[in-house]
């Protein structure tokens, strides 16, 4: 395997026994961050002021309508390193929706993927069982062959106030499956509940695919593994088939032969290497006699409202994102969750930035008062991507490689902000009847900010419209498979996408072994 | 998960306060910094002290900002950025210019009431703008002390000990 970023080491590297914890996001080492441009992410209008981003505590600063939609500071956010973007995750694992693999069937909007929730049910139960996932077993149209393998983790005091908040106005909540211990499995020790998934978890009970798999991977003795290796190019030979891997480390540059190769780079990555390695047989790239490496990108359409409840007691504690309401339905297309603590909620610093605005006594009276108050939903929902959303070679900025940047283009749609207006005001009501004053909120209408990326290389029965098979294998290259988040061809209905991915990625490690 | 800007912690944190702050860099242009106040090794930043504590002063749960060496820790700050400084020096010069003492000297009443109209100044000029700036890093700096959470049900730090259940 080889992972351009670096290793992580979970007891060193994330030190949130250190004062000054909340200074420090998750850390960033040599490598550990790619580098992406930005063309075209659609304008901020005026018609959508009610979705835009805003906060007591903060700058009063307001991004003017009418103008490009900027990216936010993160952008597109994602961790290079051994483990990839699941070292931050916060460990949602969902199963999408049986519908959601028939969103263009159910609603006419996107289309309908070549696998079903049928065919991929064993996989989850499986990959469920490596994380390590809590859940509770009701999980309604997602039926399981299987328990969770852990119990569900004790509700934070904030999903305690969103559930019977919910109950009162319609929204069902309930527990969120969590990749997060709740008792001690797999020789790693249970979750202590310290609130800080996304800074990385220092006990290693999160799930992320270091941890897991890999560790367990590395403990058969089968594979061999080697960080900070950036591939730059895949070389074709006879009959389309990828017959060299070039590739950077230590300052060197290699040439690896190799029989298959399963390319996993992530939704921006893996279609800037398929159209960095194009050769005069395949002047578009590779795999790409479709076009459509690098076509129908899609974002997360996120919202977050937050707000402060004046009975409301150490919403600070507990296990991020520990609550769920699935949504209205597939029409609607979104969910949301408990998100306090993901957000950043969960120190004095978030506060006093955020949420509560002022200076002097009278501040720090405010600030030691509201500590503890804070309650926050989070919403994500369905993409359909634009037709100029996509990810291609920047025309003139390069990496250290000298490489081509990835440059992402990505528009809403005006059914994905009206998606957007639905989401916000559910998350709006429900923090509401919880007694929750909101001071804060932040969308995509007005900021690109994406953590969930897809459909850069998707899956497809036909050809001619999408870069690879049900099972993964590239149309145009037999050795050639891809196994990360551009195979996806719709978002799914806000579902966290880590399960799927992983689930997908064990198919094609099937279909690898048994051709 | 959705919303992730807070992730990014301090170090972008504090380049979007630069971004922010671009716009204003022409009237900027005109401020000298002073020998005290060169980039890379600012010693003396004016009345910045008294600004700091009357944002954050003394009560009977924690120390004032300057207590916990905040000051040090925004001079630090700004000096890694020509602009910053420039706007630092900028404000501060006409804090104290406002008076025929220097803001440090000012009774705290009318200390407050300068503060008070820069929070609600244009955000786009250079009282607002400062304001803003100022006070969300002195936030930070400040909090992330020990110190400064004397009297929150939080520990030090988030680990070794996490939030075991009850949290009631
Ligand atoms: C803050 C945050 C919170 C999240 N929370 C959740 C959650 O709760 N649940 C969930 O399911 N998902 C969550 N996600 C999303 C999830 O982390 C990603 O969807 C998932 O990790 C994507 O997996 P991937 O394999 O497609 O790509 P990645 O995780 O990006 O992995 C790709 C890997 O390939 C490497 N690579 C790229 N190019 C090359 C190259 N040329 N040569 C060698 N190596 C290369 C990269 O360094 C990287 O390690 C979150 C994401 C973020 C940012
Ligand atoms: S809350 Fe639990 S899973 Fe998350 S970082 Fe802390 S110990 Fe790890």
């Amino acid at each position: 395997m080889l992972e351009a970023g670096p290793g992580f080491d979970p007891v060193t590297d994330y030190p949130l026994d250190k004062t000054g914890w909340e200074r420090r996001g998750f850390p960033a080492k040599p490598g550990s961050q790619g580098q992406v441009s930005y063309g075209d992410l659609g304008l901020f209008e005026a018609e959508n002021e009610d979705l835009r981003a805003w906060s007591r505590g903060g700058y009063p600063w307001r991004a003017p309508s009418g103008q490009p939609r900027p990216a936010s500071v993160s952008g597109y956010s994602h961790v290079m390193g051994v483990g990839g973007s699941t070292l931050h995750y916060v460990g949602e694992s969902h199963r999408l929706h049986p519908d959601a693999f028939n969103t263009f069937s159910k609603t006419g909007e996107g289309v309908d993927w070549p696998v079903g929730y049928a065919a991929l049910e064993p996989y989850y139960t499986l990959v469920e069982k490596v994380l390590g996932v809590a859940g509770d077993d009701g999980d309604g149209a997602r039926w399981r062959s299987a328990p969770y393998p852990l119990p569900a983790h004790p509700l934070s005091p904030g999903a305690q106030a969103l559930i019977a908040a919910g109950k009162r106005i319609g929204q069902g909540w309930g527990v969120n499956p969590r990749a997060a211990l709740s008792a001690a499995y797999d020789d790693r020790t249970a979750c202590n509940y310290c609130g800080q998934c996304s800074r990385g978890c220092p006990l290693g009970d999160k799930g992320s695919t270091d941890v897991t798999f890999l560790r367990q991977a590395l403990g058969t003795g089968n594979l061999q593994l080697l960080s900070e290796a950036t591939v730059i190019r895949l070389i074709t030979g006879p009959n389309g088939r990828i017959v060299q891997l070039e590739l950077h480390h230590a300052g060197q540059t290699h040439l690896v032969e190799t029989p298959v190769v399963v390319l996993a780079g992530g939704a921006i990555q893996t279609p800037r290497l398929l159209l960095l390695s194009a050769d005069p047989e395949h002047p578009d790239g590779l795999a790409n006699a479709s076009g459509q490496v690098g076509r129908n990108f899609m974002e997360t359409l996120n919202w977050v409202s937050a707000g402060l409840v004046s009975d409301m007691r150490n919403s600070h504690m507990g296990l991020p994102a520990d609550a769920i309401w699935w949504g209205p339905g597939i029409e609607a297309g979104f969910r949301l969750n408990h998100t306090t603590l993901e957000t950043g909620l969960n120190g004095p610093i978030g506060y006093g930035t955020r949420l509560i605005a002022g200076f002097g006594s009278g501040f720090k009276q405010a600030m030691r008062a509201g500590f503890g108050q804070a309650l926050a939903v989070g919403g994500i929902g369905r993409v359909v991507p634009d037709e100029r959303s996509r990810v291609t070679l920047d025309p003139e900025l390069r990496d250290v490689h000298g490489l081509a940047l990835p440059r992402i283009s990505s528009v809403l749609t005006p059914a994905s902000l009206q998606r957007l207006r639905h989401m916000a005001n559910a998350a709006r009501a429900v923090l509401r009847e919880a007694g929750a004053e909101i001071v804060s909120e932040s969308g995509s209408a007005s900021e690109f900010s994406a953590t969930h990326v897809f459909g850069t290389a998707r899956m497809g029965e036909d050809p001619k419209h999408s870069v690879v098979n049900a099972f993964g294998r590239t149309h145009d290259h037999p050795n050639l498979w891809i196994a990360d988040a551009s195979v996806f061809p719709g978002s799914g209905d806000g579902e966290s996408p880590s399960l799927t991915i992983m689930s997908l990625a064990l198919r094609t490690a099937d279909a690898i072994h048994t051709q | 998960m959705p919303d992730s800007d807070w992730l990014e912690a301090a170090a972008p944190r504090l380049s979007r306060r630069s971004l922010l702050f671009q716009a204003l860099s022409a009237s900027l242009a005109g401020f000298a910094v002073p020998v005290l106040a060169q980039e890379g090794q600012v010693q003396s930043l004016g009345s910045l002290g008294s600004v700091l504590d009357t944002l954050l002063p003394a009560d009977e749960f924690s120390p004032s900002a300057t207590a916990l060496r905040v000051d040090q820790d925004v001079m630090d700050f700004v000096a890694q950025n020509q602009l910053m400084l420039r706007l630092f020096v900028a404000a501060l010069g006409w804090m104290d210019s406002l008076s025929d003492r220097p803001f440090g000297e000012l009774p705290a009443q009318q200390r407050i009431a300068i503060l008070s109209a820069m929070e609600q100044a244009d955000y786009n000029q250079i009282p607002g703008r400062f304001f803003h700036i100022l006070r969300s890093v002195a936030i930070e700096f400040y909090y992330a002390r020990p110190e400064a959470i004397a009297g929150y049900p939080l520990s030090p730090a988030p680990q070794p000990a996490g939030y075991p259940p009850p949290w009631s």
